[in-house]
């Protein structure tokens, strides 16, 4: 990396991937904080649809778990290095 | 020709009248600005009209022309971007209302590279909040409202990309740029009656795009034939150092003009049970009747049996709650329309580590298996979607409950696809069919569609162009 990535650019990196670096004018403002505070309880109605939500999604990771995938099997991520430029 | 007329015709149509200074891009900018103020408005299709920026680039490209600096054929040509690219000066409000004034410095790279081309931005079009990341279950989750289908208004135009869709359909803009995570082309296309392609992941730079999902995002073109797609994608394509997806490798050599004879055609038939309507499976069954007719080898293809929703499912759901977090921890994600946004990404944190690794693993083996069947066939085509447009009042959850193994299977393996229309249900609703390809053959399927469509005429149906409400 050519520069020191401060904690600031890191966060920014981590939501905009690293094309923020290549490009930090397209980047959007963070959005300011809500008015209220940011966790506000959620009532009974939204407690059981979040608990159906994660409920679905739990069956759905457990799907998977159950498909045979060999041993070593390469995830589709591609990492590239970062080459310095010249 | 007139300007108003002109917006009716393909880009290929126009393109040679623009060049030949039969028709002027200042005028056809301003047709175009009007509709959109009119029929888009009432359509709920438009996120911001462009007025200043588009007479600027309009009046540009007649003064450029009349020099005899003619550009290509998106010369000229009035065109809209989904609102999650960023316009310089212009808000790129993502549909989501805590972003409705979001600014950026610059273009995005489509953005700029439609400039260079000489087409015309009209307008910023409408779209489901966040593409839809953080999950939506009505039509009205946009910060625009619900964008109506021009073909029955009491019916939706699809998401995510609902504006362009809509406003292609209506001949609001010459073409449109949308973006497809899962289905946000497609469906569009299919329900609005024109013609849409996701292109192969990584050929179109995302950079200046939000980002939903990076693993999954494209960005690709929407209009009024498979040809134009082509002239679209020709300017937009290309590697882009801005994006560490985009791809170096160019699109196979077989220029989309070409004529597609002896492409071995494979035909998916999928089971969406119940959900399946009978209309879409006669046009579709027609469709692929007149396809056989073409030259081209036609069989019945059969994908293996993959987890292809659940895997695509993972994958998106964290990737989205990873890339809207600031939205969720500073507590503005309570402000999109969507409620239960409000508890997506506490969802989402219940996926493991391991398990999202393991979603990459499962769509490994969903790219391999989709690498075995393009050794057997060079296409694959099925219907874009079992239904036609929902209403605009639908529970989605229920409208669209079906698997879409195609959809989730090309989209986690970066395959390209283009819907073109293939009829009409009896109640006057566009039906569509999709034509697959292995990555970086965008233009076998484009050819295949130009010459479907050289022998049909369903892309050349337009809706009624009129600035009435839904009743």
């Amino acid at each position: 990396m050519p520069r020191r990535i401060t904690r600031r650019a890191a966060t920014r990196l981590l939501v905009a991937g690293p094309a923020a670096f290549a490009l930090p004018k397209l980047l959007p403002a963070e959005p300011a904080p809500a008015k209220s505070p940011a966790r506000p309880a959620l009532t009974a109605a939204e407690r059981r649809q979040l608990e159906k939500s994660v409920a679905q999604l739990k069956s759905t990771a457990e799907k998977l778990r159950k498909v045979a995938v060999p041993m070593g099997t390469d995830p589709a991520f591609v990492f590239r290095p970062m080459i310095p430029k010249k | 020709m007139t300007p108003e007329e002109a917006l009716d015709a393909t880009v290929a149509d126009v393109a040679p009248l623009v060049r030949s200074r039969q028709l002027s891009p200042v005028a056809l900018a301003e047709a175009s600005l009007e509709r959109l103020q009119t029929v888009g408005r009432s359509l709920n299709a438009v996120a911001t009209l462009t007025r200043d920026r588009a007479l600027e680039e309009a009046r540009a490209a007649e003064q450029e022309i009349v020099a005899g600096r003619y550009r290509g054929p998106l010369h000229g040509i009035p065109y809209g971007a989904k609102d999650l690219l960023a316009t310089r000066g212009i808000p790129t409000g993502w549909g989501a209302r805590p972003l409705r004034a979001q600014m950026s410095g610059d273009d995005a790279t489509v953005i700029s590279r439609l400039r260079e081309a000489g087409a015309v931005l009209v307008a910023k079009l409408a779209m489901i909040e966040l593409a839809g990341g953080l999950g939506y279950n009505t039509a009205a989750a946009s910060s625009s409202g619900a964008t109506s289908d021009p073909w029955d208004r009491s019916r939706w135009s699809c998401g995510s990309s609902s504006g362009s869709g809509s406003a292609t359909a209506a001949a609001l803009v010459g073409f449109s740029i949308g973006s497809e995570t899962w289905g946000s082309i497609l469906c569009p296309s299919a329900f609005n009656g024109v013609s849409g392609l996701r292109p192969t992941f990584g050929l179109v730079p995302r950079s200046g795009a939000m980002a939903l999902s990076w693993t999954m995002d494209k960005i690709g073109p929407m209009a009024r034939s498979a040809e134009d797609c082509g002239l679209v994608i020709d300017v937009i394509a290309g590697p882009d150092p801005g994006d560490p997806s985009s791809l170096v490798e160019k699109l196979d050599d077989a220029g989309w003009r070409d004529r597609p004879r002896r492409y071995r055609v494979g035909v998916v038939r999928p089971a969406f049970g119940k959900i399946y309507d009978r209309e879409v499976e006669t046009a579709f069954e027609e469709a692929v009747r007149a396809i056989s007719g073409l030259g081209v080898i036609v069989s019945d293809v059969k994908l293996p049996d993959l987890p292809y929703d659940e895997t695509a499912i993972i994958v998106i759901t964290v990737e989205a709650a990873a890339a809207f977090e600031p939205l969720i921890t500073s507590g503005r994600v309570r402000e999109l329309i969507e409620p239960a946004a409000k508890w997506a990404g506490d969802v989402a944190k219940t996926v493991s580590g391991v398990d999202y690794v393991r979603a990459m693993q499962v769509r490994r083996l969903i790219q391999q298996a989709f690498d075995e069947t393009f050794k057997e066939y060079d296409l694959l085509v099925s219907p874009t979607m079992p239904i036609v447009a929902a209403k605009l009042t639908d529970k989605l959850e229920t409208s669209f409950a079906y698997s879409d193994p195609v959809g989730s299977g090309g989209n986690l393996a970066g395959l390209p696809a283009l819907s073109v229309p293939c009829g009409f249900s009896k109640a006057g609703l566009p039906i569509a069919m999709q034509i697959v390809g292995a990555p970086l053959t965008d233009r076998k399927a484009l050819s295949l569609g130009r010459l479907y469509q050289e022998k049909t005429d369903w892309h050349r149906r337009r809706p009624p162009v009129t600035a009435a409400k839904p009743a």
